[in-house]
């Protein structure tokens, strides 16, 4: 393996993180209390989802424009590495949700849409489960990545924005940036996002490698 | 890696993205202090304080830290297997 140095920065912003996560000064705020730490946890998963998501319909777009073995392997396991990101941030959601808001579960537009957005996920791994043949399945599950992702847009970003909801940056509520964050708070949420975000990419890189690998093995057994 | 300057790039945005932040929080200091302020009156909200003061909050994040080495060794010995059979296939 070569140790470039983009996994080096992974590793040393990630240990940041976690120390800085848990130790720095954050704004003494009611009813988030110290759990306004999660910040730098749980919103880095769908900031990282986002991202890896927006590299699957990268590579979707260029496998339609060349359609090379290599782009839909890239393109399906980058969907499938932020597919991780996303429940991994609906879970994490949950669990900070229960203790401020009251509920696991509060209905809330902007959680509704965030499950909503990732059944349309799912519903690419059917798809693609779906057909037999490989440049059909790889050509069709492509178009349907563009469309999900640009489904999934106003789902997350749009939508809850015009309604009530409980989540920050939402519907009656301030975002973030209006007081929930203070730039303390910045310094290391940023460099989370980048962590987590890079650590996504990097199992990406690591998992598609594996599967080209695996690609030319079946082709030179056939 | 071919990939390399695109990550540069990437990584470029990033980073003046979070400089250009951190300067537009600094210059919005000003609007914040009434923030603070406000906060200050407020400090019997309840908040970790002791748990760090007795320092036991370093072993969490002592257990997290090995956590998250052994998650990093194990994706490192990944990619080197991966490394090797794609040597493996070349040759």
């Amino acid at each position: 393996m070569k140790f470039t140095w983009w996994k080096i920065i992974t590793v040393l912003l990630l240990v940041y993180t976690i120390v800085a996560g848990f130790l720095y000064d954050v704004p003494r705020l009611a009813i988030l209390n110290e759990s306004i730490r999660n910040t730098y946890f749980h919103v880095p998963m769908w900031f990282g989802m986002i991202i890896l998501l927006g590299i699957s319909v990268f590579y979707a777009v260029k496998y339609l424009k060349t359609p090379t073995l290599r782009n839909d392997i890239l393109s399906t396991e980058a969907a499938r590495m932020g597919l991780v990101f996303g429940v991994l941030g609906i879970i994490t959601g949950m669990g900070w949700a229960r203790l401020t808001w009251g509920e696991f579960w509060s209905n809330d537009p902007k959680q509704n849409a965030s499950a909503i957005g990732l059944l349309m996920y799912f519903a690419y791994f059917v798809l693609r489960g779906s057909f037999a043949e490989e440049q059909q399945r790889a050509r069709i599950s492509a178009v349907y990545n563009i469309f999900a992702y640009a489904a999934l847009i106003p789902l997350l970003f749009i939508l809850p924005r015009l309604t009530d909801s409980l989540h920050p940056g939402n519907g009656g509520n301030p975002g973030f940036s209006t007081y929930d964050m203070d730039s303390k708070m910045r310094m290391v949420f940023y460099p989370s996002v980048i962590a987590w975000t890079l650590l996504g990419i990097w199992i990406l890189n690591v998992k598609s490698r594996f599967e080209i690998i695996k690609q030319k093995i079946y082709e030179n057994a056939a | 890696m071919k990939m390399l300057p695109k990550w540069a790039f990437t990584l470029c945005l990033f980073l003046s993205v979070l400089f250009t932040n951190v300067a537009l929080a600094q210059t919005a200091d000003a609007g914040e202090t009434t923030m603070v302020e406000a906060n200050a009156s407020a400090t019997d909200i309840e908040m970790a304080d002791r748990l760090r003061a007795d320092g036991k909050i370093y072993i969490v994040v002592a257990c997290v830290l090995v956590v998250l080495a052994g998650m990093i060794f194990y994706l490192i010995s990944l990619d080197k297997k991966v490394s090797n059979l794609e040597k493996q296939i070349k040759s």
